[in-house]
């Protein structure tokens, strides 16, 4: 393409492929390897805008992306070179909630040299780790827990805020501005930061069904762990216990799979059998789904005679509880016909929802799901990235994880974090609005409408929009009545001309 | 996902839907388009916190200058999507397509409606 470029002396380049989301990039890198200014390049997505959504009609797919690239060339002739200004990056990441995910970011950070803040709002650090005594390989969950914490802690690139709630979030990538409470004193700290890991996590489901509350043997997976740590001896009584799965999970309320509890019902059916071989262990499942090489300890509670027991969302099982005394009731999936069981516990495998981030997200204006889960930048491409720049993603805030997952991607949350912090050579995108001083009436519509408050009216008495500050959204120049501001590559002749080479 | 939506729309990207201006709305039908459509981020979820209400306002004067000219304020029209909504983007697709369907060519094509009797032209944000 270089080549091509030189060869036949182009000013502009027009490519029609796939998204510029990945794709821009790589060939504005090309511009400027050819000697030509990034911005006078111009993609048309015949892909995802066309022959991946019109795969049945071809003969209209293909008109379609002949206007496609018609109006790409369009724009292309009229697009201006533009110069970027230098990004300063300010060397801090603050890192949003201390469980294992942010406590490993933190980590990562802070030893690859950068100095990080963790804003833990609960008054101790740990998150979900704390309820969970041992994962389903056997690994012991609170020792590794209390050194991780005593690393971050004792770490002198690391500064933990427990009891913080963050109330403001300003700025842009490599210069953002958090305003935290701390503390029971709620003393009001500014932190200028460069970069935010979000790992604000998720919980456990309360659940509303199944009696759940009505009776101390009916309790949740966590819990369930709890127990049988605190009274393993009370647990080798049991004669009989049922788990009940997709509490909370699958149902209208909450889509989402928590995609968690099934390795947990096999992993305290194990250790339920362990403690006492002679127990009954029932699992009442809509899907059983213990991924990976977990299958293999779904094999073992199957081999140990771990019962599993198919229903139907439509027929749930139902628990009764006469005066104490505790039963079940559900459709044998293989007999078809109600079976009815007395039980000494019942396990509720309640999902994981995530935690209460509406006000987060609204303050870094973070996308999330229907579940409240935040969104990754793209699945398979930027997997630990926001799509705002200088915003990253680790942990249960991000779907439900065992402990290992969440660590993974909190080292990988923290290696895209710290390769952003140590590039020097950022530039500030060209993408941004100008005032045309002959024009301005200064009328002030500007300075009202801009979310940022840039535009100011200057010592000339016209409006005057600070490049540096600007973040290129456009709104201004559709409101200014006299039409005398421009965003640079969003120019109104440039979109016109879209448009009419269209009819 | 690949959702299979009707190849009536042409895409322009906007930094946000506050850079929809209302001139390009109108031009869109100055020169021809049966429909425009603005997709814009959730409210109260706007990335440049508030670009998507001002669209909103403009959109709704659109349509009644639509109306006024006789063209038709429901061929304009807004709507909210998260990025994690291509399934409602699909199908917001194909109700525009049938309701413009329904309204026939937009007058201002005239003859050359008939030449070219699909085509909706559509704006959507990044």
């Amino acid at each position: 393409m270089t080549k091509v470029i030189k060869e036949h002396q182009l000013n502009r380049m027009v490519v029609a492929a796939c998204t510029p989301i990945t794709h821009e990039p790589l060939f504005r890198e090309t511009m400027i390897d050819a000697g030509l200014n990034k911005y006078l390049f111009e993609m048309a997505n015949i892909r995802n805008q066309d022959s991946w959504v019109h795969m049945k009609e071809p003969e209209k797919a293909t008109e379609k992306a002949k206007d496609l690239v018609r109006m790409a060339v369009a724009r292309a002739s009229l697009l201006k070179p533009l110069m970027e200004k230098p990004l300063t990056v300010i060397q801090r990441a603050v890192v949003i909630g201390g469980g294992v995910a942010g406590l490993n970011a933190a980590l990562n950070l802070g030893d690859q040299g950068f100095e990080t803040i963790v804003l833990e709002k609960d008054d101790q650090l740990g998150g979900n780790a704390r309820n969970i005594h041992h994962t389903i390989e056997g690994l012991e969950v609170a020792a590794y827990l209390d050194g991780l914490i005593e690393r971050v802690k004792s770490h002198d690139k690391i500064q933990v805020l427990t009891g913080a709630l963050v109330v403001g979030y300003q700025g842009y990538k490599g210069n953002f501005t958090t305003e935290v409470l701390v503390g029971p004193g709620m003393y009001e700290r500014k932190i200028d930061h460069g970069v935010t890991v979000v790992a604000t996590g998720a919980h456990e489901y309360q659940p509303k069904e199944f009696l759940y509350g009505q009776h101390h043997r009916i309790m949740t997976q966590l819990e369930l762990g709890h127990f049988l740590h605190d009274q393993a001896a009370e647990a080798a009584q049991w004669g009989r216990v049922a788990m009940i799965q997709c509490v909370g999970s699958r149902n209208e309320e909450n889509p989402n799979c928590s995609r968690i509890c099934c390795q947990g019902a096999v992993k305290y059916a194990l250790q339920l059998k362990k403690i006492n071989p002679e127990t009954e262990v029932l699992i009442l499942y809509r899907d059983m789904r213990t991924y990976g090489l977990m299958e293999d300890y779904y094999m073992e509670a199957r081999n140990q005679g771990v019962l599993f027991a198919r229903f139907d969302p439509e027929r749930l099982p139902e628990v009764m509880n006469d005066n104490g005394a505790l039963s079940i009731t559900f459709i044998d999936h293989v007999l078809e016909r109600p079976v009815t069981l007395p039980l000494d516990a019942v396990i509720l495998s309640a999902g994981a929802w995530a935690n209460d981030t509406e006000e987060l997200a609204s303050l870094l204006k973070l996308p999330r799901n229907a579940s409240g889960f935040f969104i990754e930048a793209h699945a398979k491409l930027r997997p630990v990235d926001f799509a705002s720049e200088g915003i990253f993603l680790c942990g249960m805030a991000h779907s439900p994880k065992l402990i290992s997952e969440s660590i993974a991607q909190a080292q990988a949350a923290a290696s895209r974090a710290g390769a952003f912090l140590a590039d020097t050579n950022q530039t500030i995108s060209g993408v941004t609005a100008h005032v045309d001083p002959e024009r301005c009436a200064a009328c002030l519509v500007c300075v009202r409408t801009c979310p940022y408050g840039v535009p100011q009216i200057n010592q000339e008495n016209v409006s005057e929009i600070n490049v540096a500050l600007c973040q290129g959204c456009g709104t201004c120049a559709s409101e200014c009545p006299a039409k005398v501001i421009q965003v640079s590559h969003f120019e109104d002749d440039q979109l016109s001309a879209k448009i009419k080479t269209l009819f | 996902m690949r959702l299979q939506y009707p190849p009536t729309v042409r895409i322009i990207e906007v930094p946000c839907t506050g850079k929809v201006d209302i001139i390009h709305l109108l031009q869109a039908f100055e020169y021809g388009a049966d429909g425009v459509i603005v997709v814009g981020c959730m409210e109260g979820d706007c990335h440049y916190q508030k670009g998507n209400l001002y669209a909103k306002t403009r959109v709704k004067r659109a349509k009644e200058i639509l109306d006024k000219v006789g063209l038709g304020g429901e061929r304009v029209a807004m709507f909210n999507l998260s990025s994690g909504m291509g399934g409602r983007f699909a199908e917001i697709i194909k109700e525009m397509t049938n309701k413009i369907l329904e309204l026939g060519p937009s007058p201002v094509r005239g003859a050359a409606a008939k030449a070219k009797a699909t085509g909706a032209a559509g704006e959507v944000t990044a």
